[in-house]
This record gives structure tokens, C-alpha cells and sequence, in this order.
């Protein structure tokens, strides 16, 4: 910091009193006034000669002036930013109207909480019943293996093999068939893919007729198939979409015959 | 002085009758300035009339540590003179100069603005000026060397010089019990 008399003739003090520093001006003289004595000593003598000699140079204005300036009074768009002043307030005023605010703020936090359990739970839920869902597939798909699983295990079932023939030379299909049960089961997994407007369709001869077994669904290994009595041979034709009632012969894929 | 702070504390309160006393003490003061500084009455009025409405609508802004409750008002009187000046010579430069100048002879008005009393007449003559310009007529120390022509550096010391001697006019006493009665 310059010296004191350096600042006084650079006329910064007085400059600050008429309301001409810029901000940071004004703030490196408001934080000289704090700190020196003299300075503040020397700015309120200037401040007693500035309102000394307006005084004496004072002009009365016309009393219009005061009554148009108590008129705009009553404008509310002139209303004053008021200071409030804490010390009339109640002491126990203060302690009731921080406890309200306590009391507002935690009713909002418990409010807000309660929502966040609330969409906690719902998501809880959710997934509860997501997870339900897989695991009642998941014991279908246990059962229905385990089935199986007994059925080509049980030694009375035979296993017969389907051998695609010049339609589809790749294709095999394993059968499994167990007359005491009652119970077809085919291995579809390495029958070609059809196109969306075909099926394969499963067929149990019977005394010359071709009796419908079933549609081969699309995209599944195991499949349980209908059991059809005194079937001589099984078969799978390429038929439409759907499934028909009748075997097409020509669309003949594969087919084997079966022992009694 | 301790009323005068109550004053000051009713104010900020929002007291109409203590902007009505205060306005009783300080409006002569502040007028002064304003038409000094404007040269036409009427428009000195409606920046008076401006001036107190900021001191009533921004009176939480004023801190009592900071400086006395005149020099506040004067910076905002001065400040509101002169945009109002600034934004006429704006509005000026659009009209035709000739008729402007026609009207500012018809606008003299009765007040002699360049005559100052009290004890600024004991001054010498360049001393009255310098306080006059930076003081009454609301110019900067670079606007008021220029009026002067005089180097900015001699005005600044014409103004030093000048109210060290205003301070020596004063009874000591006086200065001292206003001094104290600040730092109430």
C-alpha cells in the first residue's frame, strides 16, 4: 500500500467519497479505511466538509416536490427492501419458527424418503415377479426333461432314426417310442431350417392311412409328439405353414418303419 | 448523533415519517447539488423527487459503517443527475442543435448556479473553482482540469489545498464533536 499522503494527493479518497471509483478501486479504499486510522480519520473530516459546504449552499426546494415524492409513496412498485431488525422479534417467535422449519424440512425429507421406498419396492416387485416367471420355466423345462429323460431310459423304449432322403439328404431325426407309455418323443435338431410359409409335419401310418402326429415346431429339439395306436411307420412331410389334414406323399422327407 | 442513527434504523425499517425528517434535513443540501449540476429547476425537482425514492426503495443497501448518510445521498443524487444530463445530450444529438441552443437560453433561470456561499467565499478564486466543479457541478477530476485548463496534477492540488484551508476555517471544536459524535 502507498503511503497515506501519496493516496490523499492521487485524490482517490476523494474520488471514493463522490462516487467515481470503480469496483475494485472502491474495494481496495473500503479495505484501507478498515485497516489505517489516519485514512478513515482523513475521509470523515472530507465527508463533514462535503456535507459542511452543501449545507451552506443549500437550496429549498418547493414544497410540491415532498407532497408528489409521498404521492409515488404509495406506489407499490416503491417499496422499500425493509431491513428487518432481529432484535424485536420474540426469542420464542425465533425458536418456534426455526422448530417450524426443522419440522417443514424433515417432513419433506421423510416424504421424499417414503417416495424412494415406495419406487424401491415397486422395482423390488418387478423383478420378483420376473424372476418367478423364469423359474416357472425353468421347472417346465425340467419336468418336461426329466420326462424324457425317464422315457429314453425306460427299456422299453426304441429308438428309430429318420434318415432325410434325397429331398433332404441332412436330414436326421431320432425317435424315441415307448408303447406300454403311450409316448412319441423326437429329436428335431438336425432337421434343415423351412422357410416361415412351411412346416414339418410327423405322420403315423396306419393300415395304409397317414394319420396327422403332429406339426414339428420350428426351433425346438425335444419335442413330445402325439402317441397314435397300431402305427406302422412314422413319417415327416414338408408341408404348409400351419400344418395339413392331409399328408402330402410327393413332400415325403424321411421315414421309418416301426417294430410291433 | 444517536437520534439521527435511529433515524437512519427507522428508515430501513420502512418509517415514512423518518424519510419525511430526513428529508426535511437533508432536500436543501441535495438540491443544491442536483441544480447545480442540471441548471433547470424543473428537472432538478423530478431528480430530487428520484433521488429520495432510491434512498426509500434501496435504503437496506445503505451501512452506516461504511460513511455518513449525506454522503450516500449525494452520491446518488449526483449519480441520477448526471445520467439524466448524459441521456438529454443523447437525445440531443438527434434533434436539431439550433433549436437546442435557443432553449437552453430560454431555461435560464433564477438561481445563479456559479454563486456559492458560506465559507467557500473565503477561499481564494481558483480554490472556490476547483470545489465547485468536482463538489457542485458534479465533474471528474479529468472532466474539471480540462474546465479549469490547468494540468490534471495542479488541479488535484488546488482541491487538497483548498479544503485543507475550508478545514482550518472550521472551529477545530466543531470538526472534533462531529468526529465524535460519528464514531458513536
Amino acid at each position: 500500500m502507498k503511503k497515506l499522503q501519496d493516496i490523499i494527493a492521487s485524490g482517490k479518497l476523494e474520488s471514493y467519497l463522490l462516487g467515481d471509483l470503480s469496483g475494485q478501486e472502491i474495494h481496495d479504499i473500503e479495505a484501507l479505511l478498515n485497516s489505517d486510522e489516519e485514512a478513515r480519520r482523513f475521509v470523515q473530516e472530507l465527508e463533514i466538509s462535503l456535507e459542511h459546504l452543501a449545507k451552506e449552499n443549500a437550496i429549498s426546494p418547493p414544497s410540491v416536490v415532498k407532497e408528489k415524492l409521498f404521492n409515488a409513496l404509495l406506489d407499490k412498485k416503491n417499496t422499500p427492501k425493509i431491513i428487518p431488525l432481529a432484535t424485536k422479534k420474540s426469542p420464542w417467535l425465533q425458536v418456534a419458527a426455526s422448530l417450524a422449519v426443522l419440522l417443514g424440512a424433515t417432513s419433506f425429507w421423510l416424504f421424499t424418503e417414503r417416495n424412494s421406498l415406495e419406487n424401491q419396492i415397486q422395482v423390488v416387485i418387478i423383478n420378483n415377479e420376473s424372476l418367478q416367471n423364469k423359474i416357472d420355466g425353468l421347472q417346465t423345462n425340467y419336468n418336461e426333461i426329466s420326462q424324457w429323460y425317464g422315457l429314453i431310459n425306460d427299456p422299453a423304449t426304441q429308438k428309430y432314426i429318420l434318415k432325410g432322403n434325397t429331398k433332404a439328404p441332412n436330414a436326421i431325426v431320432l425317435s424315441y417310442v415307448n408303447h406300454s407309455q403311450k409316448k412319441v418323443v423326437i429329436n428335431a435338431e438336425n432337421l434343415p431350417m423351412l422357410s416361415q410359409e412351411h412346416d414339418y409335419q410327423l405322420w403315423a401310418d396306419v393300415d395304409g392311412e397317414m394319420i396327422d402326429m403332429g406339426i414339428i415346431p420350428k426351433e425346438r429339439k425335444m419335442i413330445a409328439m402325439q402317441y397314435i395306436d397300431s402305427a406302422t411307420s412314422l413319417n415327416i412331410t414338408i408341408e404348409p405353414a400351419g400344418g395339413n389334414d392331409h399328408a402330402s406323399v410327393d413332400q415325403l422327407i424321411t421315414n421309418v418303419y416301426l417294430t410291433p | 448523533m444517536p437520534e439521527k442513527q435511529d433515524l437512519i434504523r427507522r428508515l430501513q425499517e420502512g418509517d415514512r415519517q423518518a424519510l419525511s425528517k430526513l428529508y426535511d434535513d437533508y432536500s436543501g443540501a441535495l438540491y443544491g447539488v442536483i441544480v447545480r449540476i442540471c441548471k433547470d429547476e424543473v428537472v432538478a425537482q423530478d431528480i430530487l423527487q428520484e433521488t429520495f425514492l432510491k434512498i426509500w426503495k434501496n435504503t437496506n443497501t445503505y451501512d452506516v459503517t461504511k460513511g455518513r448518510f449525506y454522503t450516500w445521498a449525494y452520491r446518488i443524487a449526483r449519480n441520477t443527475a448526471l445520467n439524466s444530463i448524459r441521456n438529454k445530450a443523447n437525445l440531443i444529438q438527434n434533434e436539431d442543435l439550433s433549436v437546442y441552443s435557443n432553449k437552453q437560453e430560454e431555461l435560464t433561470n433564477e438561481i445563479d448556479t456559479h454563486a456559492l456561499n458560506g465559507s467557500l467565499k473565503n477561499l481564494e478564486l481558483h480554490h472556490q473553482e476547483a470545489l465547485r466543479l468536482v463538489y457542485f457541478e458534479g465533474l471528474t477530476h479529468r472532466e474539471a482540469h480540462l474546465e479549469m485548463n490547468v494540468p490534471l496534477g495542479t488541479f488535484k492540488s488546488y482541491v487538497q489545498q483548498a479544503l485543507k484551508k475550508l478545514k482550518e476555517n472550521y472551529p477545530s471544536a466543531y470538526i472534533g464533536f462531529l468526529l465524535i459524535i460519528q464514531s458513536i
